[in-house]
């Protein structure tokens, strides 16, 4: 049995204790043909058009595990689950660190375990297993911007911003406040308290900036000193746009420069988005220079 | 004295989405020549066969190419991005300017520049209205050239709305508005007032600072400009031609990589 998950938080390191084969799907390389099916509006998300044309291709997982980070991709488990194709579980995943939302977490994740061993038996097991988290950002003294996305980063934009900076620090919307120290870390013997090294450790920017004073975000920018940050926004999301101006005043009072970027297409760069990132990366490297 | 390389020729070329800017200076950055060819898709493809001899016999020492189709020019010595472009046209031309507003085909930008430096910027790339394309658009609802449009003399000062703030509705305004006869001078008038709204309100929320100067072909035309003085209260420096300031900074940072490569 193959499943598939969109969110890190609850991704290959879970998948790997409970041991399923399971695939994250924003690193397959699949381009979506452009044209919005069928069962959707044209102003949706195109992560949504991408992710379902995605799971119509022959070698798509069988599950697929959603989380209730956005409303577009609760919209498409319900589409999912309405035309009774692809089994879909969706994960709830607490705002809140306290007791109460570690229980319910845990019990989200009992649920999930319950769901799954319909079809394949499956445990957790709490081994040590290497733990492999997706974006790990370097906290190298060499890193020049700082990204954070309020959507999730598209495969193009990592190349693209490898060809105009040395040394980004990419932290993606998804699990970017995992540490180094943490994965390295041993897995607890018990869901209850992975679930709580699972919400105290790594917050998603969806799920844990949506306020000024985020201590997590601030540490990570302090520790990191970038040189400037870029925020990527998706055209079609209006969350990621609304949660901008915490992340600009965090980096105002950090004295952080900060960069927008709005995506028109998720999945293909435009030559504006493209000459932005060109401008921003001559900007910031001829801070202490003439750029001419 | 005679430079060491004054029979050169350095050129810029801004290859736009409506149009194709060249520039060519001398060793010392005069400006010697300029020509707009207009885009259309037979010479964006073939945009390497552009023959340069014909506006100087002198050898063509660099290419330095900008605009969104910089990549397309194979030619080129080197590519740099349209804003630094246009900031060192500008800076070139201009001495402590503080902002450059430029309208292009497709896109607005609003640039900071400090210290002969670009420090920040902003894109509007969503909406075509305000754009040099919409100009162009109306201009043939309307029946007129871009000359003509340009160069119309208005009659009065009134103006009726245009409110929409999407290209495609204001499209449909303006064909009610000559639905009811309303004179053409005063569409035109009223179109240029609501430009000037629109793209005053992006320039007021990335802020304004002085010296202020418009760049694209929409510096031509003048009535746009009084607008855009009006509401934005202060005044705005139009170079003789607009259009060609990036190509300008594309042929002198050109001109300087290659100086510098040649030890000059």
């Amino acid at each position: 049995m193959k499943v598939g998950y969109y969110c890190p938080l609850v991704g290959q390191e879970f998948f790997r204790q409970i041991g399923v084969h399971a695939v994250d799907l924003r690193k397959v390389k699949y381009l979506h043909k452009g044209a919005v099916p069928s069962e959707y509006s044209a102003d949706r998300c195109d992560v949504v058009f991408w992710l379902s044309d995605l799971l119509k291709n022959n070698d798509a997982p069988d599950v697929l595990v959603l989380t209730n980070c956005c409303y577009e991709q609760e919209k498409l488990g319900d589409s999912l689950q309405s035309k009774g194709g692809l089994p879909v579980f969706k994960l709830n995943i607490p705002r809140n660190t306290d007791s109460v939302a570690v229980t319910y977490f845990a019990e989200q994740l009992k649920k999930l375990l319950l769901w799954l061993n319909e079809d394949f038996p499956v445990s957790y097991r709490g081994q040590k297993v290497k733990c492999l988290n997706e974006k790990l950002p370097c906290l190298d003294d060499g890193c020049v911007p700082i990204v954070l996305s309020g959507i999730s980063i598209p495969q193009w934009f990592d190349t693209v911003l490898e060809e105009n900076f040395m040394y980004p620090v990419i932290l993606d919307t998804c699990g970017i406040f995992y540490d180094k120290n943490d994965s390295r870390q041993e897995p607890p013997g018990n869901l209850v308290k992975y679930a709580e090294m699972v919400l105290n450790r790594g917050r998603c920017f969806r799920c844990s900036a949506c306020n000024a004073s985020n201590t997590v975000l601030q540490k990570r920018i302090q520790e990191t000193r970038p040189a400037a940050a870029l925020y990527l926004a998706n055209e079609y999301c209006t969350t990621a746009v609304f949660r901008y101006p915490y992340f600009k005043e965090l980096c105002d009072k950090n004295r952080v420069p900060v960069y927008k970027i709005t995506i028109p297409n998720w999945q293909e760069p435009t030559p504006q988005v493209l000459e932005q990132v060109e401008l921003i990366a001559k900007i910031v490297k001829g801070r202490d220079e003439s750029i001419f | 004295m005679t430079k060491p390389d004054s029979g050169a020729v350095y050129l810029g070329v801004d290859l736009g989405s409506t149009a194709i800017k060249i520039v060519g200076v001398n060793g010392a950055g005069d400006i010697l020549f300029n020509d707009l060819i207009r885009t259309n898709p037979q010479n964006i493809l073939n945009i390497n066969s552009i023959d340069y001899r014909k506006y100087s016999d002198n050898p063509v020492k660099s290419i330095c190419a900008t605009g969104y189709g910089r990549k397309n020019l194979f030619e080129a010595n080197c590519a740099s991005p349209e804003i630094i472009c246009q900031a060192r046209g500008i800076i070139h031309l201009y001495e402590g300017v503080g902002t450059i507003i430029d309208v292009g085909g497709q896109d607005t930008k609003v640039i900071e520049v400090a210290k002969s430096k670009v420090v920040n910027f902003y894109m509007n790339d969503k909406c075509a209205a305000g754009t040099g394309r919409f100009i162009e658009k109306v201009a043939d609802i309307l029946g007129l050239s871009l000359k003509e449009m340009s160069t119309m003399k208005i009659e009065d000062n009134d103006v009726v709305p245009i409110t929409s703030v999407c290209a495609v509705f204001a499209e449909t305004e303006i064909i009610s508005l000559i639905a009811k006869n309303t004179n053409i001078s005063r569409i035109i008038n009223s179109l240029y007032y609501s430009l000037a709204n629109r793209l005053a309100n992006n320039v007021r929320a990335f802020g304004l600072k002085d010296k202020v100067v418009f760049t694209g072909g929409l510096g031509v035309h003048e009535r746009f400009i009084y607008w855009l003085q009006e509401v934005l209260k202060c005044k705005i420096i139009v170079p003789a031609s607009p259009q060609f300031s990036a190509a300008l900074g594309a042929a002198l940072i050109g001109k300087e990589l290659k100086q510098n490569e040649d030890g000059l």
